[in-house]
Order: structure tokens, then sequence, then C-alpha cells
């Protein structure tokens, strides 16, 4: 286990694990410390300067190495300057202090910087409602600018970076996160910086723009309205949106999703899909969704799709009412019993199956999974299959993908692959195929040798 | 006085390796190799008093010592992007002695155990990068340089690498990041490079006039260096004067050096016979002297200058005389740092632009009392609160400036005030 150690925040005391993030430890203590570029799943780099904190350590004595004591209590000694909660581990003893004036007073000045140039148009932002920036300006910011309004620098506000995402330069705070997701938990790192200082800019590394299957998440985690999908941008506020949760069914992992609905007068008065979200699941698929599953739903939407019931008359289909058209297979089914065979697809909902299971069963047909987990008992033993926690991949000393090419079935295992390799950690492919994951891997590959020693890998 | 450093002002054709040699030339390093170990090498640097010429005038010595021996490989790299506007000295030094300063960096890689080294230049210094490869390879050729060197088991290679000319990249962490192929944006400190440097390695960051006063401290001892200078900073300095004076250029004293002797008995004095009106001690990351007869009279180390509210850097030193108002000095320092800031933390990359517009103003006559205020006020906001020294930088001219010469800004306002 690793160690604990204990510190204070904001006096209160909380005992939490070694090399804890400062801002993490507040976390568990019920503390919110203000963060724009940090993010729980990306390594710190301190740049926003938005999580300033004062932050003291026990005194030691230069000569015995001792904690020096005062009045029967540790002599804390603190940072000449402010912190940041995002860089700083916690150490024993320590004290951080958060809403001191002096903190305040940091995050204040941060929030006023980051809006000099901001182009508070948040009336006709995508973001308004659900952005970080605002709820920080009302939470630590100035009431009011003291950079003139006509100084502001302006900025393209429309830039694709690809066909799925678009960049508004002037709403953008350089905090990266879009950038160091593709680079750590994508592996795709096609966003990059462009220019410096003020003219720093996002821009697209690849050619077709932002070649990412992963591009949607980047809309995510940005803290402001720079990043907006394609499709969901001046589509809706976001609190006119009905939340469903749902689970994707475009490939095997299953992503949890939240599904924003609501009611269009376009869609003359019908309920429809406004944009696909990750739902957080931390055994599955974390907080990320591939493009696929986040963008595919729009197949919904094609004028061609059957949406009421037809039956085939004369080989001809007419219209009917979902009465006489559910009366109409009834009695198909029943009259030819044994022969009545229905093959399901595994990409349907347990509950879809169990009901077509049923239905099956009660005219006495047969009802085929026609899926199924590849791998067989090997599976079963090391592999992923139904309940496994995705979240604990790379736990172990090495990862077996068996005739899979992740990135194309299943593209947030190959994700959960790519950040399981920080650090680094072996993955090794037995692929009947070459593909995005390198070359072929060899029988005398050095794991299936290790295999044969005493301390074989773990997988 | 001859010189220690600036060598080839003294004895022509140092640059070439066979005047080098016949003057002394790698004994040094020879006698470390063969004759010593590397931590008693490290025990000569730190005692005989040497600190770091880039700026933040760290001892040498100690940050050897600080070299993470658990973790292999390391690194030597040399500091030789001179950036701060108002400093050309490494490129002297680097220009006419070359093989003291490539000497310097071999022996500082002998002693952390680093058996690549790199010198990191500035992007306009391409044909010194030329050049310098050019002695590096004859270095290569005599066996000063290369596997086995002396007979023994210990292998060095140095290379030079040319950086895309952006000031930031002189900031040590930043330099690395472009060194490995980034952008050169700072590294979050700690940890620092002796733990956690080029490629996550173990790696020694030094300023070229640093390493180039190595060769000689292993030739003639510790106790030789340290005669020279004050007890606070040992040894000799190249100061840089530039501004008003009349005989601008790269001089090398001893620390200890009075400023008044520096401007008139060196500079010649300023032009027109004008009077002193304030001092950058450290380029344009200076902050701003008043200049009284106690001022001139201070002897330059890195202590004495502090007393003054200042700190000596790199000493470029610029004088101002009393044609140059303080407004425009500010407008001028403040136009650069906006145009180098990296831009990775908000602090700096807004507060620039912020104060730009500000000095802008202010200095073209359109500013108000107010604007002076707020400039103020905007720079002590950032102050302590940038992730590099650059932003803190930025503000040390702004808040001198106008707390030490408030008549020079009611001045550059008064049409609107
Ligand atoms: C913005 C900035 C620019 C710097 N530029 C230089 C430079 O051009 N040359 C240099 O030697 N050190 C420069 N430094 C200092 C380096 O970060 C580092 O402290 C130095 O190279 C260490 O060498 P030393 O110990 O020999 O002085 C700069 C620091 C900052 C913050
Ligand atoms: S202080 Fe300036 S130069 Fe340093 S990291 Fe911040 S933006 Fe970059
Ligand atoms: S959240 Fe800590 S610096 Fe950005």
């Amino acid at each position: 286990m690793t160690k604990q150690v204990s510190l204070t925040i904001n006096g209160k005391q909380i005992t939490v694990p070694d090399g804890t993030l400062v801002v993490d430890a507040a976390k568990m203590a019920g503390i919110d410390i203000p963060v724009f570029c940090h993010h729980p799943k990306l390594e710190p780099v301190g740049m926003c300067r938005m999580c300033l904190v004062e932050i003291g350590r026990p005194m030691l004595d230069r000569n015995t190495g001792q904690v020096v004591m005062e009045n029967g209590q540790p002599k804390i000694q603190f940072m000449p300057k402010l912190e940041t909660a995002c860089t700083n581990r916690v150490s024993e003893g320590m004290v951080v202090m958060t809403v001191s004036d002096n903190a305040k007073e940091g995050q204040r000045g941060t929030v006023e910087l980051l809006l000099t140039s901001h182009p508070l148009d948040c009336p006709i932002c995508d973001k308004g409602g659900e952005c970080p920036l605002q709820n920080l300006t009302m939470q630590f910011g100035p009431g009011k600018s003291r950079f003139l309004y006509d100084e502001k620098l302006h900025l393209e506000k429309q830039v694709p970076l690809g066909e799925l995402i678009w960049l508004d330069r002037e709403r953008c705070i350089q905090c990266a996160r879009c950038i160091r997701f593709q680079d750590e938990i994508a592996g795709e790192a096609v966003l990059g910086f462009d220019e410096r200082g003020r003219n720093t800019q996002i821009i697209s590394l690849s050619d077709p723009g932002f070649d990412s299957v992963f591009s949607g998440n980047t809309t995510d985690i940005c803290p402001v309205g720079a990043l907006t999908t394609a499709d969901f941008r001046f589509g809706a506020r976001p609190w006119e949106l009905k939340a469903q949760a749902s689970i994707c069914t475009q490939c095997p992992v299953g992503c949890n999703t939240t599904l924003n609905t609501r009611r269009e007068a376009k869609a003359g008065g019908e309920i429809v899909v406004k944009r696909v979200m990750p739902r957080q699941n931390e055994e599955v698929n974390e907080i990320w969704l591939c493009d696929k599953g986040r963008f595919a739903y729009h197949y919904t939407e094609n004028k061609k799709r059957l949406t009421r019931p037809l039956v085939r008359k004369d080989d001809k289909l007419a219209r009917a009412s979902w009465d006489a058209a559910a009366k109409f297979a009834a009695e198909k089914f029943s009259a030819n019993k044994k022969d009545f065979v229905v093959l399901a697809s595994g990409r349907l909902a347990n509950e879809d199956l169990f009901n077509l299971k049923s239905l099956a069963d009660t005219v006495g047909g047969r009802a085929i999974l026609y899926s199924d987990m590849g791998g067989g008992g090997l599976t079963r033993l090391a592999g992923v299959g139904a309940g496994t926690n995705i979240g604990a991949m790379g736990a172990g000393d090495a990862i077996l993908v068996v005739a899979s090419d992740l990135y194309e079935e299943a593209p947030i295992w190959w994700c959960a692959r790519q950040t399981s390799r920080r650090p680094r950690r072996d993955v090794d492919r037995c692929q009947p195929a070459p593909d995005q994951t390198g070359p072929l891997c060899e029988v005398r590959h050095p794991l299936c040798l290790r295999r044969r020693s005493k301390n074989h890998p773990r997988l | 006085m001859t010189h220690i450093l600036l060598r080839h002002r003294d004895i022509p054709d140092i640059n070439t390796l066979n005047v080098y040699k016949k003057n002394g030339g790698f004994a040094a390093f020879k006698k470390a190799v063969t004759k010593m170990k590397p931590a008693e090498v490290t025990e000569v640097v730190k005692n005989s008093g040497l600190r770091g010429r880039g700026g933040a005038g760290f001892p040498t010595g100690m940050k050897w010592a600080f070299i993470d021996k658990n973790n292999w490989p390391h690194y030597v790299v040399a500091n030789a992007d001179e950036s701060e506007p108002g400093t050309f000295k490494d490129r002297e030094i680097m220009e006419g002695n070359p093989f003291q300063f490539l000497e310097g960096v071999a022996i500082a890689s002998y002693a952390i155990g680093a058996n690549a080294a790199y010198v990191y230049l500035r992007g306009e210094f391409w044909e010194l990068a030329a050049f310098l490869d050019e002695k590096i390879a004859e270095m290569e050729e005599a066996g000063y340089l290369g596997e086995d060197l002396f007979g023994t088991d210990y292998s060095l290679k140095i290379y030079t690498h040319l950086g895309a000319g952006a000031y930031i990249c002189g900031e040590e962490t930043a330099l690395l990041e472009s060194l490995e192929g980034k952008r050169g944006q700072p590294r979050v400190r700690p940890p620092f490079p002796p733990s956690y440097g080029l490629y996550g390695k173990p790696t020694i960051v030094n300023n070229v006039e640093t390493l180039t006063n190595v060769p000689l401290i292993l030739a003639n001892g510790a106790d030789w260096y340290k005669s020279m200078g004050t007890v606070d900073s040992a040894g000799v300095k190249i100061f840089s004067l530039s501004g008003r004076v009349r005989k601008p250029g790269n001089y090398e004293l001893p620390f200890g050096t009075t400023f008044r002797q520096l401007i008139y008995e060196y500079g010649m004095g300023i032009q027109e016979g004008r009077p002193v009106k304030a001092i950058m001690p450290a380029g344009a990351s200076s902050s701003l002297i008043a200049v009284d007869d106690k001022v001139l009279d201070t002897p330059m180390d890195y202590a004495a200058v502090r007393t003054l509210g200042a700190d000596l850097g790199s000493a470029s030193v610029i004088v101002l005389d009393d044609t140059v108002s303080m407004d425009w000095v500010v407008n001028k320092t403040i136009h650069f740092f906006k145009h180098e800031s990296c831009g990775k933390c908000t602090t700096c990359r807004e507060g620039n632009y912020w104060m730009r517009n500000l000095t802008e103003r202010i200095h073209s006559g359109k500013g108000t009392g107010a604007d002076v205020d707020l400039l103020l006020n905007v720079a002590k906001q950032m102050q302590g609160k940038c992730l590099c020294a650059l932003g803190e930088f930025s503000t040390m001219a702004v808040v001198t400036g106008i707390e030490r010469f408030p008549q020079d800004f009611k001045q550059a306002v008064r049409s609107n005030s």
C-alpha cells in the first residue's frame, strides 16, 4: 500500500496517499480549488496559474534534520510566493491555504488576466451555461474589467480544425488541454501551438485536419467555448436539453453515453437527439467516447429510415397501424412454429435480446445470438469480457491483444491501452495482420520467452 | 591586466589549436581525466567560489554536486543562447577563445560523468555554430574528444545545436525542451535539471562564461581564483557595457570593480559629458537603479548590487543619462517581453500584452495618471505568479521605473492629467 500522509487544508486535517497533488487532496477534503489547465486525466503542467494557493511545510533544523517546534507545534515555513496546487504534491505536515487573502487575490488576478482579451460572447456561445470560465469568473473573478474594451485582441472566430471540430480563437485560453489529450490519451498528437506570447494559437498539425478518431473529446474538456463540434455548434443551449443515459452500440466496448434531446419545431414537434456525450464510467470508458460513438447517431435522422410499420401485401409494402402490423407478425410466427428462428446481433441491448428470446420461446421457435466474444476459454481466463474492469487495464505487466485491431474495432480500448503505457508498459500483439499498433508479433517475442521463465508476466 | 577569459585579446591566434595548446591548453582536462576523480574536480570548482554567469549566480560546484548519481546517463549542456538585450560576452568568448570554452565543457562533463555534451546556441549564431563544429572536429582529430581519452576509458562527444531565435530558450528548462526537439517552453521546476534534465536524465546546464573559467581554475587552483574578486563573488566577470557611454564593449574585470570605474575608466564616461541617471545592471531584465554618488561607488558583486534593489544578473550594464526618460525605457523593455513571452502561462502572456498597451499609451502622450497607476498595479499583480523568471523579469523595469522615477511618468502624461 502507498504511504499515507497527513496535511491540513484550510484548517481541515486530512490523510491522503503520498504523492497526491494538492488540488486532488483538497477535493478529497471537499474543498474546490479553481483550475483550468489541470485535468485529473492529464499530466500536470501548471500553466494557467488559476490554482494559486499558499503552501507551507514543517521547518527542518539545518543541522539535525529534525522538525523545528514552536509552542508544542511544528513551525511552518510558508513558500515566499503563491504556489500552483496542481503541480505541488502533498507531504507530511503540509499546511495549505486556498482562501486566504493572498490566495484569493492571486486567483482573482488570474481570472482578470484571462478575461482581458476574452470576447465575453457568452450569450451566443455553445459553452454558455456549462462553462468553467463562466463559473469560475462568477466565483473568483472581479466584477468589472480594468482592461479597455477597445484594446481587446481580435482573432478568427470560425476556424475548422478538421471536418468535425471548429475553433474560436478569441475564446481559447491556451490551457493546452486539447493538445495534451491528443498526445497523452489518444496517442494521436495532431494538435499543437503555433506562434508564441499573446499570439499563441491552437493549430492542427495533420493533413487532413484534426486527423484523429477521438477528436470530439477535446470539446468536452475544453474549459471554454473555443472548441465545438460541427454538428452541435449553435444548435441548442445546454439548459434546454434533457439528458438520457444510454450505452453506445457501435462496438463491443459499450461506452456509457448521455443523449441530449429536446423537442424541435423543425422536427414537427418530435423529440430529437441534439448531441451524444460520454457518461463517466471508470470501469468502461472513463470519460471518453470515440467519434463514431459521438457522431454516428446522425443515421437516425435519415429521411429513408423506417419509423412506422409497413406490411407486405401482394409483393408491395403498404402502410399499416402498429396494432395491425403486430397482429400480422404474430399470425405468421405462430403459423410456422418450429421453423421460426430469430437471428440477433450482439449489438442489441440485453433487454432487447431478452425480449427476442421470450418471443421465440413463446411461439416455440429458436433464438440464435449471431455474435460471441472471441477468444473462448482464454478470454475468460485473462481477457476482456462481460464485467471486465477496463479501468484496471495496465495494472499488470503486459497487455496482450489477440487477433484484433483495437483502433478500428474498439477505439476506447485502444485509448486505455495508450494511457496504460504511462509509465511505460509492454503492449504486445498476436495479430493475424499488421494493424495500427505496428508490425507482427513473433513467437520468439520476449513476452513468450518470459512466460516460460519463473517470473512470467501478469496479463 | 592580462585576461583570464578574453585571452584572445592578449594572445593572438589562440583560437587555433596549436596556439591554444602552446599556452597550456588541454593540460587541465588531461590532468582531470588522468589524475583526478570526478568528485575531486567538482571539489576544486566548489572551493574556487565560482558562481554561474548566466544570471542567477548559483554556485557552480554545488550545482555539479547535486547531480543525481542514481540515474544515468548524465549530460552537460552549455547555455550559449545569449539573448538578453545588452549581453554580448558569450559570443566574444566563443569567437575569440573557443578552445578554452570547449575545454571547460569537457572538464564539466568529466566531473559529472557525462559522455555527451551539447552546446545550445541561439539561432542567429549559425555561423558561430559552424565555427565551433570545426573546432570540435579539430579536438577530435587531436585526441581531446572521442573514445578512450588519454588512454583511459573515458569518452566524450560534444555537439552543437541551434535554437530558432527565442529569448525564452535561454531559460534552462525551455532550452532542454527545445534541445529535445519540442516547443521551447519552460517546465515546472522543481524537479531541477540536475535530477531531471535532458530526456529526463540528470543534466548540468551552465553558461558559456561559467564554463570558460573552469580550465584555468583547475590549472591554477581554487585559491588562485578566490584571490580575485570579492568574498561574496570570487574571480573575474565580463561586464557588457552599453547605453550612453562613450566606449561600450566587453570588459573583463574582477568582481568588486565599482560602477564608476566601469563607466568612467573603461567606458570613457558618458556622451557629451552628461550625468548618469539610471543603470540597468542586468540588461532588459533589470530593475532600474536611480544613480547617485553612492551607487556609482558601489562595488559590483552579487550581494552589493542587491543592496541597491537590483540584481547583477548577467552583468550587462546599460547606462542611461539624463536625456532618457524612463517611460521610454519601460515601453522598450515591455515591447521586448511582450514579443518574447512564450505564452505558456496566463500571467506573462496576458500581462505583457496588457502592459504593452499601457506603456504605449503612456509613452505616446495619450495616457493619464490613472494609466500609470494601473500599469504599476498590473505589474505588481503579475509578480510572483509566473511560471518562469521571464514573466517576473518583465515587471522589474516597470515597477522600479514608476516607483523610482515618478517624475518621468508624470511628465509623460501631463497633457491628460
Ligand atoms: C528568460 C530567461 C532567459 C535566460 N537566458 C539565458 C541565456 O541567454 N544564457 C544563459 O547562460 N542563461 C540564461 N538564463 C539562465 C538559465 O536559466 C540558467 O540559469 C543558466 O544557464 C545556468 O547557468 P549558470 O549556473 O552557469 O549561470 C535565462 C533565464 C531566464 C529565466
Ligand atoms: S512567464 Fe512567460 S515565458 Fe515564462 S512560462 Fe510564463 S508565458 Fe512563458
Ligand atoms: S490549474 Fe494549476 S496552473 Fe492551471
